[in-house]
C-alpha cells in the first residue's frame, strides 16, 4: 500500500515539474553573460587558445559567445523611458555606457539611474575620475561620475564567495545576500545564535559589508491569558482564514466549535460572565507559524495581537491554513452594550467579493 | 505567470557518462554553444526542481538562467565532471531557496489571493493533490523531496545539494513523503458554505 502510494507520489511529481514547461532559451542566457560587465570568463585555457579578444569583445558586448566565429554582433537594443513623460534615452547610450563599464572592469562599480533628474546616469568608479567622466561625456551627456572604495568585480566575487561559504553552513541559516550598487556594500542577512558572527563578518571585509545576524528561532508558544481573557483553543480549519465569531450563548458556542472543526472536549464557558470571540488568521503555506501575544479590547473594538515566532523571514502568498485563536473575554472588560470584533487592529483583510470581512458586531443582551 | 509553451524538450533523467564529461570539459573551455547544451540537456531537470521548490512558472525560468550563468561563471569549481547534473542541481537548489525568501518578502498576500491559478491542462487528480500538499511543506523539505524524488538524485547527493547531513535529508524525506501520503489518503473536503450571517452573535 505504501509503496503503491510513494509511487503515485512520484508520478505526479514528475507530472507536476514536466506540466509546466519553462520557456527558456539559450540566448537569453547568453545574453546575461554578454551584458555582464567584468573579464570574469578569462580563464588560463581561453588566454592559451588566443582567446583573449574575443573574451574582451563579449564583455564589451559586441560578440556573443556562442557565435565565436561569427561576425561580431551588437548590444540587444535597450530603451529606458524616464517615468510615463519623461525622455527616452537611445539605445546607443545604454549600450556604450555598459560597454565602458566592462572595459574599465577593475575600476567600474555599477551604473544607476538618478531618479532625481530626469535622463540622468550615475557611474561609479574606484580612480581615474575625471578621466572616466571625460569619456563618458563623449557616450551621454547626462552622466554623473561618482566615487567609491569597491568595483563591482570585487562586490560580485564577495557575494558569490559569500553565498558558497554560508549557503548551508552548520549553526547558519542564509536569508540572502546581495549587492548594493548605491551603497558600494554587499549585504548579508542570516540567522546564527553566534552574537559575534555580525562584527566576526564585518571585519573581516571592511567597509566591504553590511551583516545583518538575527538569532535562530527558539522554542515558543501562544500567551494563553492576559487582562479580561483566556486562550480556550487553537484551531486550523483553513475555511475560517480571515473570519472572526463571536458566541453570547451556547447555543452560538456549540454552533462556532462545530465551525471551526475542532475535536476535543469544548471548553466549559460561563456566559454570564464571558463571552467567546473566534480570529481565524490566514496563513502562507511557507510561513505556518503564528503566535498569539493578546487579545485587546480599546475604543469599543476587540482585536487579537499576533507575531511570527520564526520572524525574520519571507513569506509567500499562498494561502494554505489558517490559525484560529478562540479566546473567553470577560464581559466586564467589554464594553456594556454593543462592540466591534476584527481580527487585528487595522480589521485585517477581508474578502468583500467573497461577502465577508473579518469583522463582525456584536451586540450583548 | 502561468505556465508557457515548451521550447525544449529532453529526457531529464538520461544518464550518459560521456556526455557529463564532454559537458563539463566544454563548460570549463567555454566552448561555443555549450550553454546551449547545457540547456538541452539539464534545462528540464534544473527548471523540474525549481518548480517544484519554488512553486511559480516564472521564478522557475529564472532560476535555470541563473543556474547555467552561475555554472559558467564557476565552471572551474566543478571538481568531479562525472557530477556534472548535481552540481548543477545543487546550484538550482540555492538559487530557488534563497529566491523564495527574496520572493516571500515582497509580494504582498492580497495580491497572490487573488492572482488566478496556473492554466494547467487536464491535471490528475493525483497531481493536484500533491501539489497542495507540496506547496504546504517546508521549503527545505520540499527541495529534499524534488530532489531525490523527482531529480532522482541519492541521499548523499541530495544533502550535499542542500550543503546538510544525510540524516537529516532522510528525516525530511520521511516525513515530506509522510505529509504527501496523508494527502493522497485523506477523503476530498467537502464544499463548505459560506454564510456571512452564521458568522454573526
Amino acid at each position: 500500500m505504501r509503496d503503491e502510494l510513494d509511487v503515485r507520489i512520484v508520478r505526479a511529481l514528475r507530472a507536476e515539474a514536466e506540466a509546466c514547461a519553462l520557456a527558456v532559451t539559450p540566448e537569453q542566457i547568453e545574453g546575461r553573460l554578454s551584458r555582464t560587465a567584468g573579464l570574469t570568463w578569462l580563464t588560463p585555457a581561453m588566454a592559451a587558445l588566443g582567446l583573449v579578444a574575443l573574451v574582451l569583445a563579449v564583455s564589451l558586448g559586441i560578440a556573443s559567445p556562442k557565435f565565436a566565429s561569427a561576425p561580431p554582433e551588437t548590444e540587444p537594443s535597450v530603451s529606458i523611458r524616464m517615468g510615463p513623460d519623461g525622455p527616452e534615452l537611445p539605445e546607443d547610450a545604454v549600450a556604450g555606457l555598459n560597454a565602458y563599464g566592462a572595459e574599465h572592469v577593475d575600476e567600474f562599480g555599477g551604473l544607476y539611474v538618478d531618479d532625481q533628474s530626469q535622463g540622468s546616469f550615475v557611474m561609479l568608479f574606484t580612480d581615474h575620475l575625471e578621466e572616466h567622466a571625460a569619456a563618458l561625456a563623449e557616450i551621454w551627456p547626462r552622466v554623473t561620475v561618482n566615487g567609491v572604495r569597491f568595483s563591482e568585480a570585487e562586490l560580485r566575487a564577495l557575494q558569490d564567495s559569500l553565498a558558497a561559504e554560508l549557503f548551508g553552513a552548520d549553526g547558519i541559516e542564509l536569508l540572502s545576500v546581495g549587492v548594493d550598487i548605491i551603497g558600494n556594500t554587499v549585504q548579508v542577512a542570516l540567522k546564527s545564535d553566534d552574537p559575534t558572527l555580525e562584527e566576526q563578518l564585518e571585519a573581516a571585509h571592511p567597509g566591504m559589508l553590511d551583516a545583518s545576524v538575527f538569532p535562530m528561532p527558539g522554542p515558543w508558544a501562544n500567551v494563553e491569558s492576559g487582562d479580561g481573557w483566556r486562550l480556550l483553543a487553537v484551531a486550523d480549519e483553513r475555511s475560517e482564514a480571515y473570519t472572526v465569531r463571536a458566541a453570547g450563548n451556547t447555543t452560538e458556542w456549540d454552533a462556532m466549535w462545530a465551525a471551526i472543526g475542532l475535536d476535543s472536549d469544548q471548553p466549559e464557558v460561563d456566559f454570564d460572565a464571558e463571552i467567546v470571540v473566534s480570529f481565524g488568521h490566514g496563513l502562507s503555506k511557507s510561513c505556518p507559524e503564528l503566535r498569539l501575544d493578546g487579545v485587546r479590547v480599546a475604543d469599543g473594538v476587540v482585536y487579537s495581537v499576533t507575531s511570527d515566532p520564526i520572524a525574520p523571514r519571507g513569506c509567500d502568498a499562498d494561502l494554505s491554513a489558517a490559525a484560529v485563536f478562540v479566546v473567553a473575554i470577560d464581559r466586564e472588560a467589554l464594553p456594556a452594550d454593543r462592540f466591534t470584533v476584527q481580527l487585528t487592529r487595522e480589521g485585517g483583510p477581508g474578502c468583500q467579493d467573497c461577502g465577508f470581512t473579518p469583522v463582525v458586531e456584536v451586540e450583548l443582551h | 505567470m502561468g505556465c508557457s509553451p515548451r521550447l525544449y524538450g529532453i529526457n531529464a533523467h538520461r544518464k550518459v557518462v560521456s556526455l557529463h564529461l564532454q559537458l563539463a570539459a566544454d563548460l570549463r573551455a567555454r566552448r561555443p554553444g555549450v550553454v546551449a547544451d547545457l540547456l538541452a540537456e539539464y534545462g528540464a531537470a534544473i527548471g523540474g526542481v525549481a518548480y517544484l521548490i519554488v512553486r511559480d512558472a516564472a521564478d522557475a525560468e529564472e532560476i535555470v538562467m541563473d543556474t547555467i550563468e552561475a555554472a559558467w561563471r564557476q565552471a572551474d569549481k566543478l571538481r568531479d565532471d562525472a557530477a556534472l547534473r548535481s552540481w548543477l542541481l545543487r546550484i538550482a537548489t540555492r538559487h530557488a531557496l534563497t529566491r523564495r525568501r527574496r520572493h516571500r518578502t515582497t509580494q504582498p498576500l492580497e495580491q497572490a489571493v487573488s492572482q488566478p491559478g496556473p492554466a494547467w491542462g487536464e491535471p490528475s487528480l493525483d497531481r493536484l493533490i500533491i501539489a497542495e500538499a507540496l506547496s504546504a511543506l517546508p521549503g527545505r523539505m520540499r527541495a529534499a523531496v524534488a530532489l531525490h524524488h523527482y531529480a532522482g538524485l541519492t541521499v548523499p547527493e541530495t544533502a550535499q545539494a542542500m550543503g546538510t547531513s544525510e540524516n537529516t535529508i532522510k528525516t525530511q524525506l520521511r516525513d515530506g513523503m509522510a505529509r504527501l501520503r496523508l494527502a493522497l489518503e485523506a477523503p476530498l473536503p467537502a464544499v463548505r458554505e459560506r454564510n456571512p450571517d452564521a458568522r454573526r452573535a
